[in-house]
């Protein structure tokens, strides 16, 4: 047995607690589909948990050789019983089982090591890579900062997706709300936001939390291969549960996440949550609730769902300077049933954040792709968070679209407008062919910047539809191999001086002379 | 008024009352009155009054017989922190491995080498 092992056995038993205080213990009275009910515990919390005795009768051998201790949530304070949502196998509980009270209210262990590991909304790690120091314990449900603890959103936080940071800009410590039908990218914006933090000084990056609500575990799996593969998981957590583990926990994951990203966010760092998906949680709570026979509601949902969600959106916030400035913004995730954003929870959800972004299926399968409907999406944070290079140049191209749409329906009768009403519409669909991008490609804003002042300043005029992306894909390389400094001063600055739109200016000339095969015939 | 009927069933039955005279009496009051729903939601708050004013009783759990003298001073230890000077019944459990548990009513004292041996290996091994 090696040394360090031995010192560990050491040091934990000098620090073992062996002076035992007085318990509650209750005795199942009876378990069924997750619930327990515990009758004796008369002086039991909400929200405490509890610790069912399993090893009742058996040996240490037999206890050793089980599972790890199994932990049961108070939800139902009633006249003769207390009920318990259990927080794992609920095989293992019987009926006359002691139940002990541990008198604390559910909190998640978490340090810095948290960051970069696969947790479970228990705070246990579950990528096999060994235990997780335990810093401090963050409880699962508190109250959010109050008005006075705040100060105003005024920090971007870059998605890397063109259409999103020009016209859609979140800042830090907002909640924008992705919604849309299934498979229509909602988690592609969310991974790409999150990989594009790696373009982030470090230490302005945020801290990273996917918080997966029952997904599948292959697609949990492959969202974490994505993250190794682009270097992001350095700097993010994923929770996770699956679709097959008990709606209790299911129901505790965003909360959890948000534990874990108020830990960061009270050292002044800033922290980026999503919450995918609330709508299989909202399904989680009802199915909850249910068993717990609270009387249900509208759609079946317990009439608290509202607060369900309104209670974890609003952790997220900008801290003020003397709380240290930290942030936490939030992208919930909603899926909505055939384009339905009048449903229940969809405009729950929606009146809750400040702002949605909505993916639309028909776009999706038309190849626009971020799918963003920008005409309804919007962000009510709005320029506040947006860098000054990118306030100058995403004011004409949100112009361009919204003209662009109101003529869109006259784009079949293409031959009998006016030159003017053709040239928009060209100018129109080339802005859309700009705002596509290759999903996990997320670009940094200093190149959007680039990308979007050229689009404005006309390097696609007398250019085919076609060759857009080829035109925009070869200009970038070309600044970055050649005019470099452009690059960099946008980087550092963030501001559009007029030394960098000289710079520009003359790139672009430059470019169009180098690469005239591009206009006036198709790639 | 279920509160009323609870109290007053509970002043009978503490007043020595044959409790068929006291179900009796009860039915044909609520009868008369409409209150019959009330009934089954009485009954369970007398039930649950009676239960926790019963003596709680006390237990000490022990690993062998022997240990209960051996340990003595740890049970009085206990028994005091619990508030409680009633002799207890004893129990003996082989799978407590050594030490004690002392239970009265609804607290437990737990001091078996089992539960700190658990705990001991769970932290290590987490």
């Amino acid at each position: 047995m090696s040394t360090a092992i031995i010192d560990r056995i050491k040091k934990e038993i000098e620090n073992l607690d062996t002076t035992a205080q007085p318990e509650e213990v209750g005795v199942v009275a009876t378990v069924g589909d997750g619930i327990a009910e515990i009758s004796g515990l008369s002086k039991a919390q909400m929200m405490e948990m509890v610790v069912f005795d399993d090893g009742q009768g058996k040996s240490l051998e037999e206890v050793l050789s089980n599972e790890d201790a199994l932990y049961g949530l108070i939800l139902n304070l009633e006249e003769d019983v207390v009920k318990v949502v259990v927080l794992g196998e609920a095989d293992r509980v019987k009926e006359g089982m002691t139940v002990r009270r541990t008198g604390r209210l559910l909190s998640i262990p978490v340090s810095e090591e948290i960051v970069g590991r696969v947790v479970n909304p228990l705070g246990e790690a579950i990528d096999g890579k060994g235990a997780i120091k335990n810093d401090k314990e963050m409880p699962i449900e508190r109250v959010a900062y109050g008005v006075m603890d705040r100060s105003g959103v005024n920090e971007p936080i870059h998605t890397g997706i063109k259409a999103i940071d020009s016209m859609i800009p979140i800042g830090r410590g907002q909640r924008e709300l992705i919604i849309g039908d299934r498979q229509t990218g909602k988690t592609t914006i969310a991974i790409d936001t999150i990989i594009n933090q790696k373009y982030e000084p470090k230490e302005k990056r945020p801290i990273c939390i996917y918080v997966a609500v029952g997904q599948k575990r292959s697609k949990t799996a492959s969202i974490m291969a994505k993250l190794e593969e682009a270097g992001a998981m350095e700097y993010t957590t994923i929770v996770a549960t699956s679709a097959s583990e008990a709606s209790p926990l299911l129901f505790l994951a965003p909360f959890a996440g948000a534990a874990i990203g108020e830990y960061f966010m009270e050292q002044g760092k800033d922290v980026l949550v999503v919450f995918d998906d609330l709508s299989k949680h909202a399904n989680a709570y009802r199915q909850m609730s249910l068993l717990l026979r609270r009387p249900p509601g509208r759609e079946a949902y317990p009439g608290d769902i509202f607060y369900l969600h309104s209670r974890l959106l609003e952790r997220s916030a900008k801290l003020s300077q003397e709380l240290g400035g930290g942030s936490i913004t939030a992208l919930p995730v909603i899926e909505t049933q055939e384009g339905d954003v009048s449903a229940y929870i969809p405009t729950n959800v929606i009146s809750i954040t400040d702002g949605q972004i909505f993916l639309d299926g028909d776009l999706f399968n038309k190849g626009i792709r971020p799918a963003l409907d920008v005409g309804i999406s919007v962000s009510r944070v709005g320029s506040s968070a947006q860098t000054k290079a990118m306030k100058k140049v995403s004011g004409k191209i949100r112009l361009e679209l919204a003209q662009f749409r109101e003529l869109e329906a006259f784009m079949q009768f293409a031959s009998d407008l006016d030159d003017d009403t053709k040239a928009r519409i060209e100018s129109g669909r080339k802005y859309v062919e700009l705002l596509k991008q290759g999903q996990n490609d997320p670009m940094p804003f200093y190149k959007q910047v680039v990308s979007i002042y050229a689009a404005n300043s006309g390097i696609f005029d007398n250019a085919p539809v076609e060759n857009t992306t080829k035109i925009e894909e070869t200009f970038l390389e070309f600044i970055e191999r050649d005019r470099k400094e452009i690059l960099t001063t946008l980087e550092e600055g963030r501001e559009l001086t007029d030394e960098v739109v000289a710079k520009l200016d003359t790139a672009i000339t430059d470019y169009k002379d180098a690469h005239a095969t591009h206009y006036n015939e198709a790639a | 008024m279920k509160e009323h009927y609870t109290q007053a069933v509970l002043q009978m039955i503490n007043e020595g009352t044959a409790p068929e005279t006291i179900l009796e009496g009860l039915t044909k009051a609520m009868e008369q009155k409409g209150h019959m729903r009330l009934y089954p939601s009485v009954l369970r708050g007398v039930l649950r009054i009676l239960e926790t004013q019963k003596d709680a009783g006390t237990t000490v759990t022990v690993a062998r017989e022997s240990d209960v003298s051996t340990l003595s001073s740890q049970i009085e230890e206990a028994l005091t922190t619990l508030g409680t000077t009633e002799k207890p019944a004893t129990k003996v459990d082989e799978t407590l491995v050594g030490g004690v548990v002392v239970q009265h009513g609804n607290t437990v004292l737990d001091r078996s080498f089992k539960t700190a041996l658990t705990k001991l290996y769970r932290s290590v091994t987490k």
